[in-house]
């Protein structure tokens, strides 16, 4: 075998050598994916330190739960930094709040030891570790003071009519000095949410952060290490942490929230642990009416309840004696002080005025009139407390006029005998009407009840209840972050197949060179063959011996390709290390390559190689032993009989696939389908058109080298057609990914609705949420527009979104991201429709919009989403269900009922405002908003609102920026795909000149006597080139032909890029590489004496 | 570098006419003498019959007068041309327009019909004789029409190789050796591929075709019936060719 492999060195030598090409290539590419996920892999665990689990609640909760449970406490909240002096600003900053043991969670090099400076700093203001990417960006140092602007936490929703909605209130800024700068890395990394962009950090000493916000000894989150034991959190809850309240007074229980507002659950879990014992219970619902009135004679600012009598909880006793009447819905009760302060007689008309919020969160004033059923004395229940949650700031107040309320309220009406009624009965009822009616006029979507009432003898309701509504506690749960980093780390994308899809040129083409090569090397042996077999050898023997020596030289190419695969590996992470680089923000990749995977890249090669091998050594083996003892090198003849010229496919497939090409201008829903279908049936027709060319029966003219060379592509039809198909598909799919490249939208490519940016020139996010319509100039005069900020803004037309924060689900989030984003968008966004949907589920002609309205029979909720976002990187498509978790833990599922076209929704997914507070009661006000700026420059909008809101964390992009964000990705994938299908292409027309080589070793014979019949040897040089240009020139043409009209309708749409120049430069590259490499070919075949063929001796 | 040699300068009387001819290959001990101080020569309207055991040189020695091959040393002259002097084009286009060959195998062109394959040699390209290009080509097909009709293939000629019997392939390899009408025609074993009958179809029309043309026909064979039927025969026994 030894001699063999030397004797035919050259051969095996060119044979090793596209083995390991095949080897590197697909190598490399399996290298890619595993680095991607090591990457990302490492990525996670750096940020995450030594954190396993996280329980970051929306309200605070007592710092001890964290020693009971083994977590280490922290507050996280979201805000905003500027510098101390210059103003500089950066939003989208995590403060974390940490005490001296959250270093722990980071060991060296890159950890805790950063955050020392947060115990050992004394100075005016406290100290404060901000990470590089922060300091970078502030251009603060260590020493100088930064401001930082997070939201003030409110137990009451601030979408609640007793919710401060104040811009003052909304957010808290404190004054730091920057004791340290950590590294972008392990701790300066810190993030529980799965991206690879590089998070903005700055940590304070929880202790100052607690003491700022006015909540000592409370947190809102807890990280919990790996070794922590996984201890339960449910028996170490108080209701203290839940914002739950149950005082005992005369026996009865009254549970209360610090939310104002029981959620329903919650009084689901009363009711339910109050029946389970026996006991008897009792919602109220309190209210702030700010008028009861009777005529023109009113009490301003007096609560009123709505409850039902319930037996063992105490009755309302009517002044003349007897139990007050079950109320209708028409139907009030005074108390005593009430009526005779109103002159109140039963059968009285009482008219309450009080506030409720509106749709865009402002408070709208409302009355309702009930008739006077009674007047009740201030005893039993009437005078029971506390009937009535503390209301914020008004508990703690001397006295009402002393109160700082969050309502736009009028405390000069209040009396000097309404300040005694306070100093007497505090917040005391003073009328009471039924529980259905309260329920009517007051519930919200955060609940309804303010307490429920329930008989408790023996003090045993803290204790059972405290558990049960720990079950119910809704977002207090560890969450396994590591694990499911870990799992997200996976990627979104399998960049493995991604890159052997991207290589598949390139890897086809080295097999089909591999195959050529040793077809070449086998044909050359074909006698050799023949003699074995004539002496006796088994036809078996000889194809093992021929496949053991290929296998040997493909095993040597395979380790060397091996090899080669690390450097391609590297050298595609390079080259996305810089593509990238300004689309995913982080230069995170590094090579990571699996043994696995290198030993099943060298596998899969050694398969495709030992199957190509295989196939030629059986093909020619496989001929009689006669037939290889005499032909030599001419193993196979041409057919004795011509197959049909395919006319008919090809003038068919032309017409139709002609007729594809225009339809496609028109149907644009149907486009994917139309552009499949065009493309298949020219290239097949192209194709079909060539075949017939060869199989033709006619006489062509022949006149010289060309015309010679061009007919004799018809000696092996098979292989001219199968060169100038491959060359073609190639062509076919590197012109269509070229011309699918979209362009930088131009400065006003916003404006068209139906555009990705659907009309809205901008795009903000707050951190800190905003209430008001930003439309109205009074929210605006609120929130400190004036001036010229107020003229810039006030033309413009501003859309609210709400969000619930999820997972980034574009591809710009290198994860696989499974807790979507969540944007609720409101009537007057469905209304005024824009963007383009690819797809949806409704009929033609419907308004895609309305599907979001449109409840669905088995409860889902509608949700719109980005094509790709939806298809690349959460694998679902149009009609798919998606399920969540809503703010109580429970599944909610989505469907998705239509699929924008590359729009700016790619990182989260779109269901209608009233779906979204539905099942996400707890999100108030707007973090996103579109902002169509009319004739103001979109610049001057962006630089109004950042200048007035960047406390806020406001950040104001042109959705253009946003857009060609998504369009950098895309156009890298393409890039990528273009770049490797080229290089494939140039090996593939390499492989042309093992052809050329193959055709004259297989013609010595032919081309002997032509030079005997004086043919010069540049004729024949020519008539080569002449024949494998034709085939390369066809597969070309049909290539770039099927391409344009598959792809007409996609250049008929403006914001196309199709880089021209390059796919030109590519094309004729590939030519001029193809004819070069076949006139060398046929240049060194034709320097081979070839007279030796015309001996007969 | 001088120039080379054209045919003018060459010119000297006509027929095929060798001198001195040697041919060797390998070196030193290993040298085998294969032509040693050959003289021949040929008048137009002769047949010649080389005949001899294998490995004698035989087809060394029509390689040589076909200008496939270089001599070692000695002349030869072909029409007055001694075509070793040529140039490469030269000689190309002087082998084109003055041999014809057939060989044992045909080596016919598969892909294309025979009326194509005896047409190739026209299409070498080194400028025609006189008049239009469409003028010669049209006489050049007249001229094919006119020996595929000799050889007995008026109904074949749109047949592609595959579809003709050998004898049939061996008669378009003699109308192709014709169709520039050479002066020397050249044939290495041309019935040693086909049967008795088939081998003596074939020879017949040589030979008549031989007569018609009128130019100098050089055959190598093993065939005593074949090498009979010229009007010399050289028998080459160690390099040296002996009349017969």
């Amino acid at each position: 075998m030894l001699r063999s492999l030397t004797h035919f060195g050259r051969i095996n030598l060119a044979l090793l050598a596209s083995t390991a090409v095949v080897t590197a290539v697909l190598t490399g590419a399996l290298l890619v994916g595993d680095s991607l996920r090591g990457s990302l892999r490492s990525l996670a665990l750096d940020r995450l330190g030594r954190i396993d689990e996280a329980l970051v609640a929306e309200r605070f909760f007592r710092e001890g739960l964290g020693e009971n449970v083994g977590g280490v406490p922290a507050i996280l909240l979201s805000g905003s930094a500027a510098h101390g002096k210059t103003g500089a600003r950066v939003s989208g900053l995590q403060v974390q709040g940490v005490p001296p043991a959250f270093a722990t969670l980071f060991p060296h090099p890159h950890g805790g030891a950063h955050l020392s400076v947060l115990t050992a700093a004394s100075g005016p203001f406290p100290p404060a570790v901000v990470n590089a990417a922060v300091a970078a960006e502030l251009g603060v140092a260590v020493g100088e003071t930064i401001l930082l602007s997070v939201r003030r936490p409110s137990p009451i929703n601030r979408a609640y009519v007793l919710g401060s909605r104040e811009p003052a209130a909304l957010l808290t800024t404190l004054r730091y000095t920057v004791a340290g700068i950590a590294p972008d890395a392990g701790l300066g990394r810190f993030g529980l949410q799965p991206h690879q962009l590089l998070p903005r950090n700055a940590f304070v000493p929880l202790v100052s952060l607690q003491r700022e916000l006015g909540l000592p000894g409370r947190v809102n989150a807890l990280l919990r290490p790996t070794a922590s034991g996984g201890t339960a959190l449910e028996p170490h809850l108080a209701l203290s942490d839940l914002g739950l309240a149950a005082p005992v007074a005369a026996d009865i229980a009254t549970v209360t929230s610090d939310a104002f507002v029981l959620r329903p659950e919650q009084v689901e879990t009363v009711a339910a642990t109050a029946a389970g014992l026996g006991l008897a219970y009792q919602p109220v619902i309190a209210y702030l009416a700010n008028r009861i009135g009777v005529g023109d004679r009113g009490i301003p600012y007096s609560i009123v309840a709505g409850m039902d009598p319930t037996a063992g909880l105490g009755r309302l006793e009517l002044v003349q004696g007897g139990r007050a009447p079950r109320l209708e819905a028409d139907e009030i009760l005074l108390n005593s002080w009430a009526a005779a302060d109103l002159s109140a007689v039963v059968g009285d008309r009482v008219e309450l005025a009080y506030f409720v919020v509106g749709p865009r969160e402002g408070v709208e004033p409302c009355r309702v009139a009930f008739t006077l059923r009674g007047i009740v004395a201030i005893t039993g229940l009437a005078a029971a407390a506390p009937l009535t949650p503390p209301f914020p700031g008004l508990h703690d107040a001397g006295d009402m006029a002393s109160w700082s309320p969050p309502l736009p309220l009028d405390l000069s009406l209040v009396r000097a005998r309404d300040e005694d009624y306070w100093d007497r009965y505090g917040a005391l009822p003073k009328a009471f009407v039924s529980h259905a009616t309260a329920a009517r006029l007051w519930s919200t979507r955060f609940g309804t009840e303010t307490a429920v009432r329930v008989l408790d003898p023996g003090r045993i309701f803290a204790g059972p209840f405290a558990s049960a509504a720990a079950a119910v506690a809704g977002g207090m749960r560890f969450q396994p972050v590591r694990l499911r980093a870990l799992e997200a780390a996976g990627g979104a994308t399998d960049f493995g197949g991604l890159f052997i899809g991207f290589s598949l040129f390139l890897i086809a083409a080295a097999a089909l060179l591999t195959a050529q090569l040793f077809r070449l090397g086998v044909e050359r042996r074909a006698g050799e063959i023949g003699v074995m077999q004539a002496l006796g050898y088994p036809v078996a023997v000889v194809r093992r011996r021929l496949i053991a020596e290929g296998l040997v030289v493909a095993l040597g190419g395979g380790l060397v390709g091996t090899a080669g695969g690390l450097l391609y590996a590297a050298t595609m992470l390079q080259g996305l290390g810089s593509w990238w680089l300004t689309a995913v923000g982080s230069r995170f990749l590094t090579l990571h390559a699996e043994v696995t995977t290198l030993a099943a890249g060298l596998l899969l090669s050694l398969l495709l190689v030992v199957l190509v091998i295989r196939a030629d050594v059986r093909r020619v083996a496989g001929h009689p032993v006669r037939t290889l003892l005499g032909a030599g090198t001419r193993v196979v003849e041409a057919a004795t009989r011509r197959a049909r010229p395919p006319w008919l496919l090809a003038v068919g497939g032309t017409v139709l696939g002609l007729v594809a090409g225009l339809l496609g201008l028109w149907h644009t829903q149907r486009a994917t389908e139309l552009f499949f279908a065009t493309g298949a049936l020219l290239l097949l027709a192209g194709l079909a058109a060539y075949a017939a060319y060869l199989r033709w029966g006619g006489r062509r003219k022949l006149t010289g080298a060309v015309s010679l060379g061009v007919g004799n592509g018809a000696r092996k039809p098979g292989r001219s057609i199968l060169v100038a198909g491959l060359v073609a598909c190639a062509c076919f799919v590197i012109v269509t990914v070229g011309a699918n490249r979209r362009a930088e939208g131009g400065e006003d490519s916003w404006r068209p609705r139906t555009s990705g940016a659907g009309g809205y020139g901008l795009q903000a996010t707050a951190d800190v949420p905003l209430h008001g319509d930003l439309n109205a100039a009074a929210t605006r005069f609120d929130l400190g527009f004036a001036g010229a900020d107020e003229k810039t803004l006030a033309p413009a037309d501003i859309v609210p979104l709400r969000l619930v924060p999820g997972e980034d689900v574009s591809c710009l989030n290198l994860y696989q991201p499974s807790r979507p984003s969540l944007l609720g968008i409101p009537d007057v966004f469905i209304t005024r429709g824009g963007f383009s949907f690819r797809e949806h589920l409704g009929a033609a002609g419907d308004d895609p919009w309305q599907l979001l309205l449109r409840p669905l029979a088995d409860g889902a909720i509608p949700a719109v989403g980005d094509y790709n976002s939806v298809r690349w990187i959460m694998h679902r498509q149009l009609g798919d269900d998606l399920v969540l978790e809503d703010a109580a833990g429970r599944a909610v599922r989505l469907r998705l009922v239509g699929l924008l076209e590359s729009s700016l929704f790619q990182s989260e997914l779109l269901v209608a405002e009233e779906s979204l507070l539905h099942h996400f009661p707890s999100v108030a006000g707007y973090r996103r908003f579109l902002i169509d700026p009319g004739d103001v420059p979109v610049a001057a909008i962006a630089a109004s609102l950042e200048r007035t809101l960047g406390r806020f964390g406001l950040d104001a992009t042109p959705t253009a920026a946003i857009l060609e964000r998504f369009r950098a990705i895309e156009n890298t994938y393409l890039s990528t795909f273009e770049t490797l299908g080229g290089l494939g292409l140039l090996l593939g027309t390499v492989g042309l000149g093992f052809v050329v080589l193959r055709h004259v070793a297989e013609c010595r014979g032919e081309l002997a006597m032509m030079r005997a019949c004086g043919f010069s040897r540049h004729f024949l040089i020519a008539m080569l080139l002449a024949e494998n240009g034709a085939a390369l020139a066809v597969g070309l043409a049909v290539g770039l032909a099927a391409a344009l009209v598959a792809v007409a309708p996609h250049l008929a749409t403006p914001a196309q890029d199709a880089p021209i120049g390059v796919l030109a430069a590519t094309l004729a590259a590939v030519l001029g590489v193809g004819l070069v490499v076949t006139a060398a070919a046929a240049r060194w075949a034709l320097r081979q004496d070839l007279i030796p063929a015309l001996r007969t001796e | 570098m001088a120039a080379r040699a054209t045919e003018a300068d060459l010119a000297v009387p006509g027929g095929v006419h060798v001198a001195g001819l040697s041919k060797s290959y390998g070196a030193a001990a290993a040298r085998v003498d294969v032509l040693a101080d050959i003289d021949l020569s040929l008048e137009a309207g002769e047949s010649l019959a080389v005949t001899g055991p294998s490995g004698s040189g035989k087809s060394t020695l029509l390689h040589i007068l076909g200008t496939l091959d270089l001599p070692d040393g000695g002349r030869l002259t072909i029409n007055g041309v001694d075509p070793f002097a040529l140039e490469e084009k030269a000689l190309s286009r002087f082998r084109n327009r003055n041999l014809g060959f057939v060989f044992q195998d045909h080596h016919l062109l598969p892909q294309y019909p025979a009326l194509d394959n005896v047409l190739l040699p026209t299409l070498a390209g080194h400028g025609e004789r006189a008049g239009t290009a469409a003028a010669e080509q049209a006489r050049s097909l007249e001229r094919a029409h006119a020996l595929l009709q000799g050889v007995g293939l008026q109904d074949r000629m749109h047949h592609l190789p595959a579809q003709l019997s050998g004898g049939e392939r061996q008669r378009v390899a003699v109308a192709r050796a014709l169709i520039n009408d050479p002066d020397l025609l050249l044939c290495d074993e041309p019935t040693g591929n086909l049967d008795a009958v088939t081998a003596t179809d074939v020879a017949d029309l040589l030979f008549s075709q031989h007569r018609e043309q009128g130019n100098i026909l050089v055959v190598v064979t093993h065939s005593a019936e074949l090498a009979g039927r010229c009007q010399r025969r050289c028998e080459l026994r160690d390099g040296r060719c002996s009349a017969a």
